[in-house]
Formats: structure tokens, sequence, C-alpha cells
């Protein structure tokens, strides 16, 4: 069986450093920060832990209805949408993460695009 | 040794002391100053309201000589901080004095709460990988695996364990298949399973065992009872019309093999494979029919003769 992008960059012990820039990156951000005012540190890093994990093939999965749900009532923008990109490239170029691997973690997220931003 | 007798300049614990009522910043040690400073981004204030909130929820309960824990998650800027503040009240004669150590957890919380996250994922998984070995993929039914882990367990478990064991097998499966494709005999399958396991009663394990047969094990009470809710069962099956790809629809059924617990066997294997026999007997004989094993059953009638017969798929 083929390796997902979780394995080959060390599993859960690199991961968690990449949950944690992403975390601070995406509360250091105006547009994005506002969002998550009233989410606990806890369950936050517990969705963006679930997030890396299964948007890098690991053995986490969310399901499409499980994403739309959590974010349906958010009203996110296409400038908040935009900015998650920007912090997530941001995060995944930050370690040593082949490009090829970055655009194929990028694309997955992006083929959700339509259940989380407000249409 | 008393307070004063501590250098509290030179102590690497944040340290501030704080006078009760009113609520009064009445020192704070350089380790204390620089915890807020390397947070608050010289905004001091923000910090410092939080700390009267503290103190206003925090030492309500506190009295006398009592020293408390608390874990305040704090926003500092666009930050947020888990600090986690050891307060300390002593009363000497009219004055209280509290002291408040507060320490930064936030980078330990965090790392709780990443490893945490993951340990609920793999449990997860764990649980999906355990529950997709134990499924039929395609009927969602408990597979044969399952069926004996569950029957041993109960074995195991239940004291004066009594039960049926039948097999249910649906007529004309192939003849589905043959007839309107293989898309269609899952169709067939996946409808049977479900409305058997829609009316399953409590204390019964339901899997499929192969192509179109299934095991019902009925450990719920006698055996005359189990008999009677699988023929009930058979009944509800029949009524059900079933819409084929060549616009007509049929009506399915199936034949069931009834072995009892004890008396015509004592492991799962016997107990289906007396099971089977009694099957092999309903589908002789007709099918569309449940049938009680036993061991004269083949003396009654010579159904080889009879198997041969074929009547044509029930259709409107």
């Amino acid at each position: 069986m083929e390796q997902s992008l979780f394995e080959k960059y060390g599993g859960f012990a690199t991961i968690h450093q990449v949950v944690e820039k992403f975390y601070d990156g995406i509360l250091d951000n105006d547009i994005l920060s506002p969002y998550f005012d009233d989410i606990d540190m806890g369950r936050l890093i517990d969705h963006q832990t679930r997030f890396f994990a299964s948007a890098m093939g690991g053995p986490a999965s969310y399901t499409d209805t499980h994403l739309e749900k959590m974010h349906q009532n958010l009203s996110i923008t296409e400038d908040a949408w935009n900015a998650v990109v920007a912090v997530l490239l941001d995060t995944l170029n930050a370690f040593s993460i082949e490009d090829v691997d970055i655009q194929q973690i990028v694309s997955a997220v992006g083929s959700k695009k339509p259940l989380i931003v407000a249409q | 040794m008393s307070l004063s007798d501590l250098d509290l300049e030179s102590i690497q614990l944040p340290i501030a002391v704080v006078k009760c009522a009113p609520n009064q910043l009445a020192y704070v040690n350089p380790a204390f100053r620089l915890l807020i400073e390397d947070h608050s981004h010289q905004d001091e204030d923000v910090f410092f309201e939080d700390i009267d909130a503290l103190l206003d929820g925090g030492l309500t309960n506190l009295d006398g000589n009592s020293h408390s824990l608390i874990t305040q998650e704090l926003k500092i800027g666009r930050k947020r901080f888990s600090f986690e503040f050891s307060v300390g009240i002593t009363t000497q004669e009219k004055f209280k004095t509290v002291t408040i150590i507060g320490v930064d957890k936030s980078d330990a919380l965090k790392t709780e709460a990443k490893l945490n996250s993951y340990v609920r994922i793999i449990e997860e998984n764990n649980k999906e990988l355990q529950r997709l070995a134990n499924t039929d993929s395609l009927t969602e039914t408990a597979n044969r695996r399952a069926l004996f882990d569950t029957f041993d367990k109960l074995l195991q478990r239940v004291s004066d364990f009594h039960c049926t064991v039948s097999i249910l097998d649906i007529d004309y499966f192939k003849r589905y298949n043959d007839q309107y494709g293989h898309d269609f005999g899952d169709f067939v399958l996946k409808t049977f399973a479900r409305q058997i396991q829609d009316h399953l009663s409590e204390k019964t394990i339901f899997a499929r065992i192969g192509g179109e047969e299934f095991c019902l094990v009925d450990y719920s009470g006698s055996a005359t009872t189990a008999t009677d809710k699988l023929q009930t069962t058979l009944n509800t099956v029949r009524n059900l019309q079933l819409q084929t790809p060549k616009t007509e629809s049929v009506n399915i059924s199936f034949s069931a093999g009834v072995a009892k617990y004890g008396i015509d066997g004592k492991t799962l294997d016997e107990l289906l494979k007396n099971a089977d026999r009694a099957l092999y007997y309903a589908k002789a004989n007709g099918r569309s029919c449940v049938i009680p094993y036993s061991a004269d059953l083949f003396e009654k009638r010579d159904t080889t003769l009879i198997a041969q017969v074929d009547s044509p798929i029930p259709s409107d």
C-alpha cells in the first residue's frame, strides 16, 4: 500500500508541530481570529489535528456532511477562505514538505471549498 | 519562614502579591513582570483586568489560610494563553494577604490537547477497523467472524444459556441475479437484511454467513417463541415488493432451518450444520417456510426428488 503523506512526514511527531504553527497562524490573523473567538483551545486544536491528519491521508477522516455541518452557520467569506489557504501554505512551507505534496494537500483541501464557504 | 524571608526578586517563578478588599496589586516580582511583558506586548492593562476578574471569581471561596489552583484561559491581544495561578491566602489579624503565582501553561496544555486529540483519532480509527473487520460490507450486518465471536462471548457470559440458531436463505436468489443482473441481486440482499434488522428484537445476533445465507441467533426466550417470531418475519418479508430494473416488481421470501442449543448441538458449528439440514428440508419442501431441525426429519419424507422441482419466481 502506498505510504500516506502523514506517514511520509513522520506521523504525529511532525504533524503536531505543523498544527502548532497553523494554530498560531490562524489566531494571529485579523480576518480569521474572530471566527474562533468562542471556541476553546482544546476544541480548536482537536479540529486542527484532525484536519491535518485527514488532509495528509492519515488516520482521521472528515465526511463531507460533517465538514458542511461544522461550517454552515459560520458565514465564512471568500476572504476568510483565501486567508486560511495562505496560512496553510505558509505553514506547510515552513516544514520541509515537497512542493508536489504541498500541492496535493492544498488541492485536497480546495476540493472541499463549496462545503465550507457560505454561498 | 515568613514571606519577608524570601528573596522574591530573584525567584524565577512569577509572583504577584495582591491585597484583598479592595483587590490591589501590591507587588510583582521581575519574573511575573517578564511573563506579562512577554505576552501582552506591553499591553499590561489587558492582563491586569483579567487578574481582577480572577480575584473576583476565584477568591470568593477562599477563607482563612488557604490555597487553591486556578487555571484561566486569557486572551492577550489576539493570542490566547492558559495560566495556572496558584492562589494563597494568609490571614494575619485584620489583614489578609493574597499571593498569586502565575505560570504560563499554554505550551504544555496545547501539547496535551494535541496528544489527547491524536489518541482519540487512533482509538476511533481502531474502532472503525474493528467494525469493518466484523461487518459485511454489502449488507452492513455482522459477518461470520463477528457471529462466532459474539456467540463465544455469550456462551462464556450467560449462565444457563439457551438459544436457537437459524439459517435463512433467500429463495430463488440465483434467478434474481441471472434475470435482473447483479445490481438487483445486491439490492435484494440489502433490502432483505435491512428488513430483518429493522425488526430484530433484543437478544438476537443477525449475520450474513454466505452468498444469500444469513444466520439468526435468538437467545431471548423459548425455542417455540423464536420459531414463531421467525415465521412472522417470513410473513413480513413475503409482503415486500421489490422494483426490478425491468419495470415489474417481485416478492421475495426465504426458507429457514432452526436448530436448538443443547438439543441439536452444543457448538455453533454443530448448530449451523443441523440448521442447514433443516434448511435443506425446507428448500426441498416447497421453500418459503421455517423448519425446526429434528433427528428424524429425513425419515419422514424422501426429499431428494422434491428438491429437483423448481417453481418460477413469484411476481405480480
